[in-house]
């Protein structure tokens, strides 16, 4: 049982507010995701769980327990660090125990569930080695595993992964997911790459500037993006966005037309995922004609980058087999349902 | 045949850069040997001059044991006998010396690290001045010739009834060796990142735990250094042993010092300088193997 209750966390550097109006509640065994580009304040939420950094406003509770003057050892939390922030002094293993003997557990139980960790995280032979003498992804594990011999309430990760290479990253992802999948631990993770915050996390938060933009779950911030920040941020390659008019229920975007709800007029903003766009033929008319500038075929699918009339550049994803070439022009169509509509002055979901 | 042409070409070239290289090699020792010599020869001549009594050092200079002049140990047994009986006894200086160095040293690491660590880890604001300020008015305590410190820290001690005191003079080196430990531990606890001290707080530590068990231990080499540096002050000052202790405590450089009087016995003046750097010699050897150590590297992938 960990349940983590964010209520009303302001915070404030100076003049400069890197929280503000903060409310989240992070379930028991819940995987919760922290991402936002640089500077919106997921760290100092982060930070601020596991009591590295008072809150100017606000409460944390834990368990239902207020965590105000509670120190950083006394709330069960474990941290797993962007820099791993291993003990250079000490070989795997005392890192590895150190938060065990600190709290005076016994030499047997210490020995026993170090060399539980470290084969669970494949790093046995390592146990011997100091940090300096480890590959940056063998010092990650090891800081996973000091995060796991804890076996903590809550497990809290800064940004563990970004300074790994893109190869490593995926691998580690993986053991982040499957070990949340045997152990159900409750965990708050920091990222700013929202594809690690899709694939590891039951529900999402993305922040902005100290503010929540939207909670979620991967699928929901995905298929209903609340504004035009989190539509912008959330999918790789980004998605598209278009000028349009809205009047009598429908969206005009140049010839094309998709059904809107009656009440919306005036121009509105339209959001549509590289994938939404189907290159159904040529010619027929209500279409979005694009030429083709760039392809990057990336194996499963095809990227193909292309400017339309307007001059407006789009991104879209074709299937595998499709035959393009720079040069070319696209007649796109929207996926019928799969368009989002946005206020063009407050970004604002619409439909 | 032609093919191997280049061959050739290259082993001559080889054996041109081997033979700079010797050349190279030559001086490099060359100049090294001249300066160790230069170090190492006033050191020799002490040596020399202590085995010697008054017809090896008054006729000019002798240099080779039994044929220029009669070795004798009475230059070394003199450090140990009473003034009464002619010698020097410097049993009593020598001990106060190491007392006093040791502990104002102990003293002076263990308050400066501490203030090290905070204005490293904390910030700390006193109207418009902050961390830097702070440090810098440390370091700034040496920015006074001690001669001008010299009356002040007396009027003070004979206030204070410690004047002639080991515990006077302690004070008066703490306060001066205070600004050397700062300096140099700030610097040293800036390399440290505070993701290890966080890391230490999560894993279960009380700052002060963190403080001694994890930032201290990477700080290995700067304590060297900043111990290295508190003895050779502490223990080759002069100044105030000079002018704050008279006759209940009397410390080692004074007492040699003392002896350029009217005659000065040459030898038991060598043989106590000898003495005198022995201490710091040894201190540099155990110290040594700790200062090379880069236990940081590793400590944030680079």
């Amino acid at each position: 049982m960990a349940e983590v209750v964010v209520s009303g966390v302001f915070k404030r550097f100076g003049p400069v507010a890197a929280l503000s109006e903060i409310d989240l509640t992070v379930h028991d065994n819940e995987f919760v995701v922290l991402v936002g580009p640089s500077g919106s304040g997921k760290s100092t939420l982060l930070r601020i769980v596991a009591g590295l950094e008072r809150q100017s406003e606000g409460s944390v509770t834990i368990d239902g327990r207020d965590m105000a003057g509670v120190a950083p050892k006394d709330r069960d939390v474990a941290m797993v660090f962007q820099s791993h922030a291993l003990y250079p002094h000490m070989n795997v293993f005392d890192n590895l125990a150190f938060n065990q003997r600190i709290r005076g557990v016994d030499r047997k139980t210490v020995d026993a569930r170090v060399r539980e960790v470290a084969e669970r995280l494949e790093i046995t032979e390592l146990l011997r080695r100091r940090p300096r003498q480890m590959s940056g992804g063998q010092r990650q594990r090891v800081a996973i595993g000091r995060a796991l011999v804890r076996d903590p309430r809550i497990f809290l990760f800064d940004e563990p992964l970004s300074n790994l290479d893109a190869e490593l990253r995926v691998r580690l992802r993986t053991v982040i997911k499957r070990l949340h999948k045997e152990m159900r631990r409750t965990s708050v993770y920091v990222t700013h790459d929202q594809v690690e915050a899709m694939t590891l996390a039951d529900r999402v938060v993305v922040l902005r500037d100290g503010r929540i933009e939207q909670i979620g779950d991967p699928d929901t911030l995905y298929e209903r993006p609340a504004n035009e920040f989190v539509a912008g941020f959330i999918g790789s390659p980004a998605m598209n966005f278009l000028q349009g008019e809205a009047a009598g229920g429908v969206v005009r975007i140049g010839t094309v037309e998709t059904t809107a709800a009656d009440s919306l007029s005036g121009p509105v903003t339209v959001g549509i995922r590289p994938e939404d766009l189907l290159a159904e033929g040529a010619g027929d008319g209500a279409s979005i004609r694009a030429r083709i500038t760039l392809v990057e075929p990336m194996g499963a699918d095809t990227l193909v980058f292309c400017t339309t009339e307007e001059g407006q550049e789009l991104t879209v994803r074709l299937p595998r087999y499709t035959a393009v070439r720079e040069r070319e022009t696209l007649s796109l169509t929207p996926r019928p349902g799969a368009v989002h509509l946005f206020d063009p002055e407050t970004g604002q979901r619409l439909n | 045949m032609s093919t191997l042409e280049p061959v050739r070409e290259r082993v001559r070239g080889v054996a041109m850069t081997g033979l700079r290289a010797d050349l190279y090699r030559v001086l490099k020792y060359a100049a090294l040997i001249a300066w160790a010599i230069f170090v190492v020869a006033p050191f020799l001549w002490a040596l020399s001059t202590s085995f010697k009594s008054d017809p090896g050092v008054v006729g000019g200079a002798t240099y080779i044991p039994f044929l220029e002049y009669e070795p004798t140990v009475d230059g070394w047994t003199a450090l140990f006998r009473d003034t009464s009986s002619g010698g020097i006894s410097m049993q009593g200086p020598y001990l106060s010396s190491l007392v006093v160095s040791l502990i104002s040293t102990a003293i002076a690491l263990f308050l400066g690290t501490l203030a090290a660590y905070g204005l490293s880890r904390f910030t700390f604001r006193a109207g418009p001045l902050g961390n830097n300020d702070i440090t810098f008015f440390f370091i700034s305590q040496r920015i006074m010739p001690p001669a001008v410190l010299a009356i002040p820290y007396f009027l003070l001690l004979r206030f204070t009834g410690l004047l002639d005191t080991h515990l006077g003079l302690i004070l008066v080196y703490v306060a001066m060796l205070l600004p050397i430990v700062v300096w140099v531990m700030v610097d040293f606890f800036n390399t440290v990142p505070i993701e290890l001290d966080e890391a230490a707080l999560i894993d279960g530590c009380n700052p002060i735990q963190a403080f001694y068990r994890i930032i201290l231990p990477n700080c290995a080499p700067g304590m060297v250094v900043a111990t290295l540096l508190c003895i050779i002050f502490s223990w080759s000052d002069f100044f105030f042993a000079l002018t704050l202790t008279f006759a209940k405590v009397q410390l080692l450089p004074p007492t040699i010092v003392i002896l350029n009087s009217n005659k000065v016995p040459w030898w038991s003046l060598s043989a106590s300088a000898l003495v005198s750097v022995l201490p710091l010699v040894i201190i540099a050897f155990v110290l040594e193997r700790y200062l090379a150590r880069g236990t940081l590297a590793g400590v944030i992938r680079e």
